[in-house]
């Protein structure tokens, strides 16, 4: 058995396809355990790149001293064995970690669970890539071969961030996705195992491939339904599931207790049935209504199936549209069977729309007398982009005169901890940028209206009691006393003023999600007060930190780098955590002006990663001079690339309009990126061939750049986009390239006296 | 340079000549611009830029303060003068023992109780959340929930930081699971102007609720003795951890007493609350015979503690040791704070542990959390008429003549008037 001299290039490039398809699918059932926080992301990813490091410094050592090619297809055979270990061990991850039924991981668990998780598939395709580095320069190619590997698995990644997208967006479930990455990435151990052959007996072999992966199907696909099912069951604790999807735009759940359905979407309870939260429901449906002189159009933006659409019903209103923009939430709705989900629906008056509800308000000729938006609290970008300023202003656009915005939020009768408290106190005061009027009525659930009619502040309890009586309404929570009660001032004043006394809160907008920072402060409190109080401390410092950024990075660049070749990984390390963070900020900021990033992500990845194959591939084969004196222009072009982030976000938002444009336009972004990551890879690789150990040369640039990627991984949803919000986040990105571009130009006179032997 | 890989650290070598030319080709002397030009140039292009960036993105205002914090009162300011706590134990070595509840606290010097709220000084112990409270709100009695006494008024309802059990679904986390000095806001409310607050809004009643009020036991205490000179009644809402003593002491002042019940099992005690249920089950023992007036709460959890033969078994010893009368509330849960990962109760599930409660022979149980629910009203036990038709916290009609039973005379317990 051997591996063909230039590095068996099919099984690297499945590889690498097996790895990103892997990377995806783990993430998203790590998405799911984490109830939809996307903020992880850059935790998980983080946490697969180290693994990675890892795996690569086993697979250096394990090289060095063996015989790398006999092994190679041992591993890869691992390799693939780990990825669905992998998957079940990211949705098995709640009882592995015994968390105490029903209970939420806290942040210490996410950490374990993207361990255990990403562990075993990362850590091996790490030890993989680090065998094929080893075969590649073990053939005289020195720093071309590694080079080469480098492009193939890229090229790999990129063929399996596609077809994950494209098999979920076809309906495929994630188990069937991981079937078939699995067999397509089998047929690379084949391969190994018939390179030894020659001709008519290589031909021969190819039946009884077929034949094997046939076989492999017809086994494994059942075996794999049945995993599938136990899994989902046990992911859930042992309850009943009666229904389970994995739709592009993330995953839907039923679990059945009794007569009652719960359904989750991301881990999260979206609605019970049929008995609903009955004080949500019904104070979102009725207050805003009463409110309203005479309601005619209602939308609803998210949320209304399962009791909110069957409250509006009870209204004498002419229309409803309800927007959601999950086709498999409603198919789940429906699953339960319920009568009252389904009489709601079957409802003559009601429209369903299907879509992003952003778009929707935008494109709509319509004008409603109530906006309801029943999204929940705005914990993850997906929600947020639907309360910020620049939704908002759509909401008002789509208002019929005198028309009311209602949505709500957690609360407290008596008490508002700091962080609910300055969420609330941000609703209100990107709500008060948009409106004329805000009206705030506190309770357990915060019901906040907004209109641009002064009508709204001067309508009393008994004003909305007469308003419910004459209209003969009946509910089973909300009445005339009831109405009376949440306006009565006695009760209410205090707890009104509190949330919106702050005229300074800071407003929540796509490109400084401000919701999403007091939502995750809210959890961390729950959770990880440390986490809380860090947040709540780096909230506090303001942005003028990041102009120390890049001469804190030049002097300690410049003491602690003393060798040349430190500077050079020191500047990839620089740009491993640029790639890592600006990838992070391009996902997440697509998120927030446009969304769907469920379904997207797997494309943004993938560019990403061909920008780097197509950087590795345009920078290799140049002369060390070269390859150095390009290595030192990149680093420039990254300052001045991410300085060109930040008006290319505003620009983003300004033409949010032109929906279709936005994801080529970011992926092309992720892509250039992804181009000068992917060169300075290659270029460090030739600029210090000369080092005689391409291999060790090879692993070191690959871990100072798996080692900036898994901090600015680590940094970036948890601090950075938090708390600088996007164009704060890729200046930063810009201030640290800009010192790390200052110890290498300024190295230069330093370097050569040494070089010259002093 | 074949043979041997240059390792970190190394000064490179002029005999080293695929190194050395390397890097003296790419960046040699004399053809840079001065080091400092590119870092300085930059580092102003952002110094210009980032008030820029900072005043449109909204971050700065001249003159705008940064975002509001908490923060801790201090010691001088609000702690000050801390009130020394009661029924405590001094211990050798500076140390101290709690004896307000059953955890019974050995705090070394410099430390504080499980419940985040008793700090050793110098071998004394003191309360940090003597008239220093941080809920302050008028609620429908019903909220309580109390539904045999005093239907229909407003109470006013005090909470303050800390608690002394960790219960996963708890509503009140923001309160109870965190320390004095984190709260975001905290009154300065001695026991006299709690007392006058309820006088000025002419509120029948105070409550400590919220927050377990063990951990207020001496600003409880002192607001009860206090209210009652005044014509003014005290509940207060509990977990029922509180030990006998200070409990007993306390009774004297009190009018009623709602207890939570949160299970049957010392396993989900343990699991869910980090607790005992033996405690409880004694709090509840001598409130019965104290002759306070109790109700008591069991929050329904799914897969926790909605197994059947637990309820019966809580049925019954409820039926045995405090009586039939004892008002027995089954709340709906919903997911929150940490146990977010549950649905919410089967409205079936309450529906069952009421009829079990009643099989069991206790003549008061109500479901609650489910607006409209028929079984949030009361009925008279011995004619089965609705004598308080209650929705969700209103009270919508009071027959009780009273106390009593409008239609078969029958006398309802409770503290109606």
């Amino acid at each position: 058995m051997a591996i063909e001299p230039r590095t068996g290039g099919p099984p690297v490039g499945l590889a690498g396809m097996a790895g990103m398809a892997a990377q995806v699918l783990v993430l998203r059932e790590l998405l799911v355990a984490f109830q939809g926080n996307e903020l992880t992301l850059g935790l998980v990813l983080a946490i697969w790149v180290a693994a990675e490091a890892v795996g690569v410094w086993a697979g250096r050592r394990f090289s060095a001293s063996g015989d790398s090619p006999a092994w190679y297809s041992r591993f890869y055979a691992l390799g693939l064995a780990a990825i669905p270990v992998s998957f079940y061990l990211a949705r098995l991850s709640r009882p592995l970690l015994s968390v105490p039924a029903g209970q939420a991981l806290g942040a210490g668990e996410m950490v374990v669970a993207a361990l255990l998780a990403a562990g075993p598939a990362a850590l091996t395709h790490g030890f993989l890539f680090a065998l094929a580095c080893r075969v590649a320069g073990s053939s005289g190619d020195r720093g071309q071969g590694p080079a080469r590997v480098y492009i193939q698995e890229t090229a790999g990644t990129l063929v399996g961030a596609i077809a994950v997208t494209v098999f979920l967006a076809v309906g495929w479930r994630a188990s069937s996705v991981l079937g078939a990455v699995l067999v397509a990435a089998g047929l690379g151990c084949l391969r190994i195992r018939s390179t030894d052959e020659r001709g008519p007996a290589r031909r021969r072999r190819w039946p009884a491939v077929a034949a094997v992966v046939l076989l492999v199907w017809a086994v494994g696909a059942p075996l794999l339904q049945h995993l599938d099912r136990w899994s989902i069951g046990r992911q859930w604790s042992g309850q009943d599931i009666v229904f389970h999807a994995d739709s592009p735009h993330g995953n839907v759940a039923v679990v059945r207790t009794g007569r009652q359905y719960a359904v989750h979407y991301g881990g999260l309870l979206a609605a019970a049935v049929p008995v609903p939260d009955v004080e949500l429901q019904e104070s979102l449906a009725h207050l805003p209504l009463v409110f309203h002189p005479r309601p005619e159009a209602v939308l609803v933006l998210a949320g209304g199936a399962g009791g909110l659409l069957a409250e509006i019903q009870e209204h004498p209103v002419r229309r409803i549209t309800y927007v959601e923009l999950d086709p498999a939430l409603l198919r789940a709705m429906l699953a339960t069977a319920s009568p009252a989900v389904v009489a709601e629906l079957d409802d003559p008056r009601l429209q369903v729309v299907h879509g992003d509800a952003r778009r929707y308000l935008r494109l709509t000729s319509a004008r409603y007398d109530a906006v309801i938006l029943g999204a929940g609290l705005p914990g993850t970008l997906q929600i947020n982009r639907l309360y910020t300023r620049e939704s908002f202003r759509l909401v008002n656009r789509v208002l019929a005169p005198g028309g009311i915005l209602a949505l709500a939020a957690p609360g407290h009768r008596a008490y508002l901890g700091p962080e609910l408290r300055q969420l609330l106190q941000c609703l209100f005061a990107t709500l008060d940028g948009e409106f004329e009027q805000v009206r705030v009525l506190p309770g357990d659930r915060v019901l906040f209206l907004a209109s641009d009619d002064p009508g709204l502040a001067q309508v009393t309890g008994a004003e909305l009691a007469r308003r419910w009586r004459e209209r003969g309404l009946e509910a089973a929570m909300v009445s005339e006393a009831y109405l009376e009660y949440r306006l009565n001032p006695l009760f209410w004043r205090r707890a009104a003023e509190e949330i919106a006394g702050d005229s300074l809160a800071r407003p929540n907008t796509d490109l400084h999600p401000a919701g999403v920072f007091h939502s995750l402060r809210y959890w961390g409190a729950m959770f990880t007060p440390g986490l809380a109080g860090l947040l709540g401390a780096a909230g506090g410092i303001g942005p003028w930190w990041i102009l120390a950024v890049p001469v804190l990075v030049f002097i300690g660049g410049r003491l602690a780098l003393r060798s040349p070749r430190r500077r050079v990984l020191g500047a990839v390390f620089t740009t491993g955590m640029v790639g890592m963070v600006g990838d992070v900020l391009l996902i997440l900021a697509l998120q927030s002006i446009h969304g769907h990033v469920y379904q997207l992500i797997g494309i943004l990845l993938a560019a990403f990663m061909g920008g780097a194959a197509a950087g590795a591939h345009w920078a290799s084969g140049r002369p060390a001079r070269a390859a150095g004196r390009l290595f030192r222009r990149l680093e420039w072009a990254l300052v001045a690339f991410t300085l060109l982030v930040v008006p290319g976000l505003w620009l983003a938002r300004a033409i949010e309009p032109a929906a279709g444009a936005l994801p080529v336009i970011f992926a092309l972004t992720c892509a250039a990126l992804g181009l000068a990551v992917g060169a300075q890879f290659t270029l460090a690789l030739g600029w210090l061939a000369g080092e005689g150990d391409p291999a060790g040369t090879a692993g070191r640039i690959y871990g100072a750049d798996l080692a900036g990627g898994c901090l600015g991984g680590v940094l970036a949803g948890t601090v950075l986009l938090p708390v600088l919000g996007f164009p704060g986040t890729a200046l930063l990105l810009a201030a640290i390239k800009l010192g790390s571009a200052s110890v290498l130009a300024g190295g230069g006179a330093a370097l050569s006296p040494e070089l010259a032997g002093r | 340079m074949a043979g041997r890989s240059l390792q970190d650290g190394d000064e490179p070598s002029p005999r080293d000549p695929d190194l050395s030319s390397t890097f003296q080709e790419v960046l040699p002397v004399g053809r840079e611009l001065p080091r400092w030009a590119l870092p300085v140039t930059l580092t102003l292009v952002i110094l210009l830029g980032i008030p820029v960036l900072a005043y449109g993105m909204g971050w700065w205002r001249p003159g705008r303060p940064g975002p509001e914090e908490p923060g801790p009162p201090g010691a001088a300011g609000l702690w000050e003068p801390l009130q020394e706590a009661r029924f405590y134990e001094k211990l050798p070595g500076g140390a101290v023992q709690c004896g307000i509840c059953f955890r019974a606290c050995v705090i070394p010097a410099g430390g504080r109780g499980f419940c985040r709220t008793r700090v050793n000084v110098d071998g004394r112990l003191f309360t940090l959340v003597y008239g220093r409270p941080s809920a302050l709100h008028i609620d429908p009695v019903e909220k309580e929930p109390l539904h045999h006494f005093l239907p229909g008024s407003a109470m006013l309802c005090v909470g303050t930081a800390g608690c002394n059990f960790r219960c996963a679904f708890c509503h009140n986390w923001p309160l109870s699971q965190r320390p004095p000095e984190e709260m975001a806001r905290v009154y300065n409310l001695p026991p006299e102007a709690v007392v006058a607050f309820a006088r000025e809004h002419g509120l029948p009643s105070i409550s400590f609720t919220y927050n377990e009020p063990t951990v207020a036991f001496e600003y409880l205490y002192d607001v009860a003795a206090l209210a009652r000179q005044h014509g003014i009644r005290v509940v207060f809402h509990s977990n029922g951890g509180m030990k006998p003593e200070p409990l007993r002491a306390l009774l004297r002042h009190v009018d009623g007493v709602v207890i939570d019940l949160k299970a049957f099992t010392e396993e989900f005690y343990r699991e869910v609350s980090q607790a005992s249920l033996d405690p409880v089950l004694e709090t509840l023992k001598i409130i019965s015979e104290a002759g306070v007036w109790l109700e008591i709460v069991n929050l329904v959890v799914p897969t926790l503690n909605d197994c059947p033969d637990a309820i019966r078994a809580m049925s019954e010893w409820i039926l045995a040791n405090l009586g039939p009368d004892v008002p027995l509330h089954f709340s709906r849960f919903f997911p929150n704070y940490r146990l977010t990962a549950l649905p919410p109760t089967p409205v079936e599930t309450l529906e069952m542990a009421h009829s079990i409660a009643r099989e069991a022979g206790l003549r008061f149980v109500s479901i609650g959390n489910v607006p409209g629910h028929p079984n949030n009203s009361t009925f008279c036990p011995d004619c089965g008429e609705k004598v308080i038709h209650r929705i969700h916290f209103e009270v919508v009609d009071n027959r009780l003549q009273d106390g009593a039973c409008p239609d078969c005379g029958s006398r309802l317990p409770g503290i109606w008037n």
